[in-house]
């Protein structure tokens, strides 16, 4: 299989915080759309930095669409779009002046299209990025990735903070772009309904560690959630148990086979599990 | 190399406008009063002004992610520090030029009531602006890297007042190398020179640290 991008064992610390990216090791498929999940400070933007080589590691390797990106291979950042959550561009420059700039340092900025983007998302060119709302700037981001053509676009919470309806517009852009097998796309998000819509595989992020990655398709057919109590709960066997979780007199339990766990606990019932209720599941410390 | 010339040409005439506006105006008001205090307030003010100004563009691309963004882009690291050095000089040299212009046309209007020496004062007073300028970004760019731009006032203060100890310090050493009055128009000439061939390597040395230091950088 071809990969857009592979990680393995990325540690990355930092010098005045005891926060620590532990051994990452995740790849992403060509054509294929990655949803990196986690809470806030679970460190999924740095490991966007690690991998736009905006921060460096301290060990392991990085691989973009199969080379090594450290800031002396133009042509292979020429293939990568980044949007990051909140303001991209300095506000005082218009859409005109910023595709000046990017014109300028982009070989294959496309103009044309670039104006198509603005024209579907409705954006004034000649407007200052200062006087857009969250949305049309988040919009802009977006047009500025995909005007030059990249084949991997890379979204650091671009969908945060946006309403439904810009939501929806944004993943069936995303959905657009995918569409060709060379492209693919890792958004890291906090909204799993996103994910859900959109992406192939899942990669859970907690505390600097990668504790889940998976297709889409097997979490959400394979995985389900028992719902037991205690009693019930001492006679499952601990290695079905992924992790738990105690509510009040219920105890949700996710287990990685959902068919295998309605035949072995007859008695108890099984939801399939959402990529939300692993998510907080994974994420709590009750874990056997 | 062109696009961040010309995002650096952006940032700079959004802060350096309103400022422009009062070289103009101060420019004007000099041509029609040809006042020698306001020759010389002009003169020695207005690059330095303008170059104290730009920098602030700094502070206004790190309260977005674009200082992050641009390391994204498809350019090294180098090419963005080098781009803002060589986006300092070019500013520098045309607002020099544009008090040269207000100054050729003023004496043309007023005659030469001014400079004592002649030409000799009138290079004298541009080059001192002119290297009060490039000291004052010499000194900006390494510090706006290692400590953020967030710290501009203290930057921009530190590095004004390192320029001018730096221009007194050299004019200092010329004056006690040569008798002031033995000093030939030759002599005169060569110590300008010297101070602006010592300006220069130090905004080289500053260009040098500042690509050391911002290679180290994360974001």
């Amino acid at each position: 299989m071809d990969y857009a991008l592979q990680l393995q064992n990325v540690t990355k610390s930092f010098k005045h915080s005891d926060f620590l990216l532990d051994h990452i090791s995740f790849a992403l498929p060509k054509g294929a759309i990655m949803g990196f999940v986690g809470e806030n400070g679970a460190g999924k933007t740095t490991t966007i930095g690690c991998i736009m080589n905006t921060l460096r590691i301290d060990s392991g390797s990085i691989q973009v669409l199969g080379q090594t990106l450290n800031g002396q291979n133009p042509l292979l950042s020429e293939q990568i779009g980044i949007v990051y959550d909140g303001d991209n561009f300095p506000s005082y420059l218009t859409a005109n002046q910023l595709e000046h700039i990017l014109q300028g340092i982009y070989s294959a900025w496309d103009p044309s299209l670039f104006q198509k983007f603005l024209e579907r998302f409705e954006l004034n060119r000649t407007l200052k990025i200062s006087k857009y709302s969250k949305g049309m700037s988040m919009k802009l981001a977006i047009a500025v990735a995909l005007s030059h053509h990249p084949k991997l676009l890379i979204l650091d919470e671009a969908t945060a903070g946006l309403d439904p309806v810009i939501r929806d517009e944004m993943l069936d852009l995303f959905l657009d772009f995918i569409e060709d097998p060379e492209h693919s796309i890792l958004l890291s998000s906090h909204i799993t309904s996103d994910l859900e819509k959109i992406a192939d595989y899942i990669t859970f992020i907690h505390k600097g560690k990668i504790i889940l990655t998976e297709t889409k398709d097997h979490l959400i057919y394979q995985y389900g959630i028992l719902r037991c109590r205690q009693k019930e709960f001492e006679q499952i066997n601990t290695t079905d148990i992924l992790a738990y979780r105690k509510r009040d007199y219920q105890i949700d339990v996710l287990v990685a086979n959902r068919h295998t766990a309605e035949k072995n606990y007859k008695n108890l019932v099984i939801d399939p599990a959402t990529i939300d209720e692993i998510m907080l599941l994974l994420t709590k410390e009750e874990r056997i | 190399m062109n696009g961040l010339l010309k995002n650096n040409f952006y940032g700079m005439i959004e802060n350096v406008k309103i400022a422009i506006v009062f070289v103009l105006i101060l420019g004007i008001t000099l041509l029609i009063s040809g006042n020698d205090t306001i020759l010389n307030i002009f003169c020695i003010i207005s690059t330095p002004a303008i170059a104290i100004l730009s920098l602030s563009c700094l502070r206004k691309e790190s309260a977005s992610k674009w200082q992050k963004y641009k390391l994204t882009l498809p350019i090294t690291r180098n090419a963005i520090v080098n781009s803002q050095y060589i986006s300092h000089i070019i500013l520098c040299l045309t607002t020099t030029a544009i008090i040269s212009l207000f100054i050729i046309l003023t004496v043309c209007i007023h005659g030469n009531q001014y400079f004592y020496y002649g030409f000799r004062d009138a290079v004298t007073l541009l080059m001192t602006s002119f290297v009060l300028s490039i000291l004052i970004g010499a000194i900006s760019y390494p510090l706006c890297y290692l400590w953020g731009a967030e710290r501009i006032e203290v930057i921009t203060v530190l590095s004004v007042i390192g320029a001018v100890a730096i221009v007194l310090g050299l004019s200092l050493i010329i004056n006690l190398m040569f008798d002031r009055s033995s000093i030939t128009n030759t002599i005169y000439y060569i110590s300008l020179a010297s101070i602006l061939v010592i300006t220069l390597v130090i905004f080289i040395l500053s260009k040098i640290a500042s690509c050391i230091i911002f290679k180290r950088k994360e974001y």
